[in-house]
């Protein structure tokens, strides 16, 4: 009988990497890069520029991966370097237009692989899909960039009021703050597509 | 615990959150089971994040991003390109010179020193009136000033290294 292939641990391709072999850093790229995505699609919102802050983001870890000291865990590491890549394009393109971001985060709990795609709608669902996605993305960048930053830390990845302080440089009242009239906005643009 | 309609409205987003902690958040999930308007604005907050959460996360399954380490692994071949030093990062790489070095920098200055104290009108003082600060910078334990002389239009750095018994000067120049 065939035995299935262990997926090697984080801990284990950190070390392989270090040892200088690539394709461990590989299966770290192809293991991270969708939820990498998901977060720098939703604070930057295109797809291009996406794309180039999670390249951006893998470079630079691969680069600094001596400093990685294992205190978090390898994908939270990630994670920081994702949005403060997406807060450097932001600023570089003249987006932010205000404070840097660059403390760093410690979330408590490992965040896990995204669930697989939703079975297949039919095309009416597809389409309201589709539409109620663009709603979205237009609602959400229509926040200050400090509300989004907020919303799409707590909404899609799910920190706490005291990581996303962390990122933000903040204090959580501010981030609730931020959250809140984010909300608000959000609710008055989707809430009448959302009954 | 007891609460109040327009007390649990200003509670709901933490408690939509997680992050509400003991009897607040045993006094709300109590309150939104019974409480039908405050239930009803509860599912509000829930539907936008449930929207949001959903939209986000089917981007990034549709987005095809099998190319993604052909970009990563092209990118870390070419060497990082090196971002150009700011003034303090210049001056603090000054302060990590070898200690020859800094000999050498400190008997340039002793003699730059004895120069200007002997011109001219420099008699009162190193820095004389007609001197230019260009730039300035405080570190931990030493402070550098970068000056123009008036009367030579000499460029001066001044390194000032700031013990606990005081202060001890040791310059440094460029023309």
């Amino acid at each position: 009988m065939e035995q299935e292939e262990r997926m090697p641990s984080d801990e284990e391709l950190v070390e392989r990497i270090r040892q200088g072999e690539q394709a461990a850093f590989q299966t770290v790229v192809e293991k991270y890069q969708q939820r990498m995505y998901a977060v720098a699609y939703g604070l930057l919102g295109n797809r291009e520029d996406a794309l180039d802050t999670v390249q951006e983001a893998f470079v630079k870890a691969y680069r600094s991966l001596a400093k990685f000291k294992g205190e978090s865990s390898l994908y939270t590491w990630l994670y920081r370097i994702t949005v403060n890549a997406a807060i450097d394009l932001e600023r570089k393109a003249g987006r932010r237009e205000e404070v840097e971001f660059r403390e760093e985060i410690e979330p408590d709990e490992e965040k896990g692989e995204y669930p697989a795609a939703p079975p297949s709608e039919n095309p009416v669902e597809q389409l309201m899909r589709k539409e109620l996605g663009g709603l979205i993305e237009d609602a959400i960048q229509k926040l200050p960039s400090e509300q989004r930053t907020a919303i799409v830390l707590r909404e899609i990845e799910g920190l706490s009021y005291k990581e996303i302080a962390g990122i933000m440089k903040c204090s959580e009242g501010t981030v609730m703050s931020r959250l809140h009239y984010g909300r608000k906005k959000l609710q008055e643009l989707l809430g009448p597509h959302l009954e | 615990m007891t609460i109040r309609c327009e007390d649990v409205r200003k509670l709901l987003e933490r408690f939509y959150d997680r992050e509400l902690k003991g009897k607040q958040l045993t006094a709300v999930t109590a309150h939104v089971q019974e409480c039908v308007n405050c239930s009803k604005e509860l599912e509000r907050i829930e539907r936008v994040g449930r929207a949001l959460k959903a939209h986000y996360e089917q981007v990034a399954v549709s987005e095809s991003l099998s190319g993604m380490w052909n970009r990563v692994s092209e990118a870390i071949e070419t060497p990082a390109a090196a971002e150009p030093l700011s003034f303090r990062e210049k001056l603090l790489g000054i302060l990590r010179l070898p200690k020859p070095a800094w000999a050498a920098v400190a008997a340039v200055a002793v003699a730059v020193i004895l120069v200007f104290a002997y011109l001219p009108g420099n008699q009162d003082s190193t820095f004389a009136a007609n001197d230019c600060i260009i730039d300035s910078v405080v570190a931990e334990n030493c402070s550098i000033m970068v000056y123009e002389t008036g009367n030579a239009g000499m460029k001066v750095i001044w390194v000032m290294d700031e013990g606990t018994s005081g202060t001890n000067n040791n310059g440094g120049v460029t023309s």
